[in-house]
């Protein structure tokens, strides 16, 4: 996307009216491109129609039940440090954390991590709300990352020069620990081989993301070596 | 406090947020709420009952207006207030203030509902405009809460309908640009267009009622 796609859209992405895809574009022009500071205005003025809304009184049961959640709520901090140490030792289908990390790694991050708008009011003070692992490509030709927000369940993929897929295959990405793999997503990414996407789970205690190509929808194990790790 | 014609159930307040027991109009500010901020970090829960008795009404109101339930709304606002809770620990002042996050998390919580009422997909992550304390004209400064209501209403109520509908659908009925040309059957050009022009408007139109 040039710049004059870009301000085209502009009023679109502001109101968050826009496609996946063109948000994910237009997110990739503004990691290198500063021409656009008519899109920060439009942002705010977007804010601006939240109080557009007349104001209703709740009802007034609201705002003790509020008082009392919050009182019971915990409240979240940025987790510690955590210890990697892992161990080795033998992972699905012959996979061993050595043997992966004998792979090679990708070139450097590539591309801006779009976070809910929520991730981005909120830091770790010391840095440490957010993960960010690059992975590992045995190709090469990948450049990505995962960005893991362990308190939101919350993990973000983003990656350039995957190889498209035949049809009926899928990008699979699993979570793998002590226990048996999990699927957490399947992907695919666009024609140009990139990928932008939020993943749901809760990642904590997860040592390693691996990548593979499985049968469209998904294999409930995998079945093919990992294309792609991230050590957590 | 006026019955809305429109809402049988619930009370919308009057221009100027509500009175206080003395009948003193209510006013409250943009910094009434930011100041909770350092509370919140501490973790002091009447930190949470202030910024309601603060923003409640606004984002009860907002729910509601996209919602158009009750108790989706009042679900979506306590969901709200208590992810400010959950999260307040590590509120960065420096990253928005918590008056702009409160107001966009009862928005996107809001659209995710109804799209998903709806059946659609759910917007991609990271498409809720973030709030920006370096904006040039940040719509959480300066202005008192109410009269802001009251400078964004009377700015749009000066669009042209064509960019008033476009805005309304995409902003409270979570609409995105293809879906409202196909909806109204307005080419994708034109509707990005009028997006554009209206927001560029209406900053223009709040910028002049702020000096």
């Amino acid at each position: 996307m040039n710049c004059h796609e870009v301000d085209e859209l502009s009023g679109a992405y502001a109101l968050g009216a826009v496609t996946e895809d063109e948000a994910r574009a237009v997110a990739d022009h503004l990691v290198g491109c500063s021409a656009h500071p008519e899109l920060v205005d439009l942002q705010s003025t977007v804010l601006a129609l939240a109080y557009s809304a007349p104001d209703i009184d709740p009802p007034p049961e609201l705002r003790a039940r509020i008082s009392e959640a919050i009182r019971s709520e915990p409240r979240e901090f940025a987790p510690a440090p955590r210890e990697i140490i892992p161990p080795p030792r033998r992972l699905f289908g012959g996979w061993s954390l050595p043997r992966l990390a004998g792979l090679g790694f990708a070139a450097a991050l590539v591309l801006l991590v779009v976070g809910l708008a929520a991730n981005m009011q909120f830091s770790g003070g010391s840095g440490t709300s957010s993960q960010v692992v690059q992975l590992q490509d045995p190709s090469g030709s990948v450049n990505g990352t995962i960005t893991v927000y362990t308190e939101e369940d919350l993990a973000v993929l983003e990656a350039s020069g995957l190889q498209p897929l035949d049809e009926g295959k899928t990008y699979q990405m699993w979570a793998l620990s002590d226990d048996a793999p999990v699927g957490i997503a399947v992907f695919e990414p666009s024609p140009d081989g990139t990928i932008s996407t939020s993943i749901e789970a809760d990642l904590s205690g997860v040592d390693l993301i691996a990548v593979t190509v499985e049968p469209a929808g998904g294999s409930a194990m995998p079945t093919t070596d990992p294309v792609l790790t991230g050590e957590l | 406090m006026t019955r809305s014609p429109t809402c049988n159930a619930y009370n919308h307040s009057d221009a100027h947020g509500g009175t206080d027991l003395t009948g003193e109009p209510r006013r409250t500010t943009a910094g009434d709420a930011d100041d909770l901020t350092h509370a919140l970090r501490a973790g002091d829960p009447g930190a949470i009952d202030a910024l309601y008795e603060l923003l409640g009404r606004q984002a009860f109101g907002l729910a509601y207006r996209i919602l158009e339930d009750g108790q989706a709304a009042e679900d979506v606002v306590q969901e709200a207030f208590l992810t400010i809770w959950r999260r307040s620990a590590t509120l960065d002042p420096a990253k928005g203030k918590v008056s702009s996050l409160l107001m966009t998390i009862v928005h996107r919580r809001s659209i995710d509902a109804i799209r998903a009422r709806k059946g659609l997909v759910a917007l991609a992550p990271g498409m809720e405009p973030e709030p920006r304390n370096d904006a040039p004209t940040d719509p959480a400064d300066i202005v008192d809460l109410s009269m802001r209501g009251d400078q964004v209403r009377q700015a749009l109520g000066v669009l042209p309908p064509e960019q008033r509908e476009v805005i309304d659908l995409a902003y409270f009925k979570g609409l995105t640009h293809v879906e409202i040309s196909e909806s109204t059957g307005t080419p994708l050009g034109t509707v990005k267009s009028r997006m554009r022009l209206a927001l560029q408007r209406l900053k223009t139109s709040l910028s002049e009622t702020q000096q």
